[in-house]
């Protein structure tokens, strides 16, 4: 239904999706503009490639695919900025506590210092951990969505949960 | 004090964890995404896929490599059959390896009958 392109269905599900989706790009790039920006442009790209999708994997696991490469090419293109712009730019904590959406999450302190441990996690473990326990996907989709065998995603998680827990046990 | 840290820390084990990060607060999606992602799909069916172009690559150059192939080995064949030098040049040659002596060398060469060889006597061998 939705290879054939019809709107109805691809309606249907940027509506069922949406908020996953969001949600990776806000945990990723922990930033609402980009994040909301970044959203735009997967269901974008995924309309405009959804005759490549052949059901191999389900829709969830393709739309993240999608997602997590946009994530990667937008970093890229920052860093080019970011290099430009080095000169010019003037930090500001709280105007970017402000953007960061999960800054406002941390509401106790449990949830605070479990996103700290996060942030002190390697990039592959932080988006395996983000992938199976935050979106949902089970090891098989992860795999997928980072083009890495099972095995290696599986021993990344592990890995992150043990640095999260050592990390946790040093602070509470 | 310190004991208290150290029953805390012992509460911490893995399947607690990954419960905790299972149960972390939703993000706050904006109000502003929903309206804008609809209106962004366009009414037009979707074009196909780049990717879908290029699955078909392969089976045209399949085919063009083998026309080409052909090609070649049917250009290979016409050189070394097809355009062999006509068959009294070759008894020329023939009979002048086999040191055929002095014949009637005007009437050999405007005779264009072939049975001239078999039928004249003016030849002779050494």
């Amino acid at each position: 239904m939705l290879r054939q392109g019809r709107r109805k269905a691809y309606e249907a599900a940027v509506l069922q999706h949406y908020r996953a989706v969001y949600r990776f790009m806000a945990y990723l790039t922990r930033d609402t503009v980009l994040a909301e920006e970044l959203t735009q442009e997967t269901f974008a790209s995924a309309w405009a490639n959804i005759d490549s999708f052949k059901a191999r994997s389900s829709f969830e696991t393709w739309l993240h695919r999608i997602a997590y490469r946009k994530f990667i090419d937008s970093k890229r293109s920052r860093r080019r900025d970011a290099a430009l712009m080095a000169g010019l730019e003037v930090q500001n904590d709280n105007a970017a506590k402000d953007v960061n959406p999960l800054h406002r999450l941390a509401a106790d302190e449990n949830t605070r210092l479990l996103y700290e441990a996060m942030r002190s996690l390697k990039q592959p473990e932080y988006i395996a951990i983000l992938l199976h326990y935050i979106q949902g996907l089970s090891f098989r989709q992860v795999a997928k969505v980072l083009n890495q065998p099972v095995g290696t995603v599986k021993w990344q998680t592990s890995r992150a949960l043990k640095t999260l827990k050592q990390y946790l046990s040093g602070r509470v | 004090m310190t004991q208290k840290r150290e029953k805390k820390s012992k509460r911490i084990t893995l399947k607690s964890l990954s419960a905790q990060l299972r149960s972390l607060p939703e993000v706050e999606v904006p109000e502003t995404l929903k309206p804008r992602l609809l209106a962004a799909i366009p009414d037009t069916q979707a074009k196909p896929a780049p990717a879908n172009q290029c699955r078909g690559y392969p089976a045209w150059d399949f085919g063009v490599t083998a026309a080409a192939a052909v090609l070649i080995f049917a250009l290979m064949l016409l050189v070394n059959y097809g355009l062999s030098t006509p068959s009294k040049t070759v008894i020329m040659e023939f009979d002048s390896s086999l040191c055929c002596t002095t014949w009637n060398q005007n009437s050999f060469l405007y005779d264009q009958n072939n049975t001239y060889l078999e039928k004249s006597g003016s030849y002779q061998l050494k």
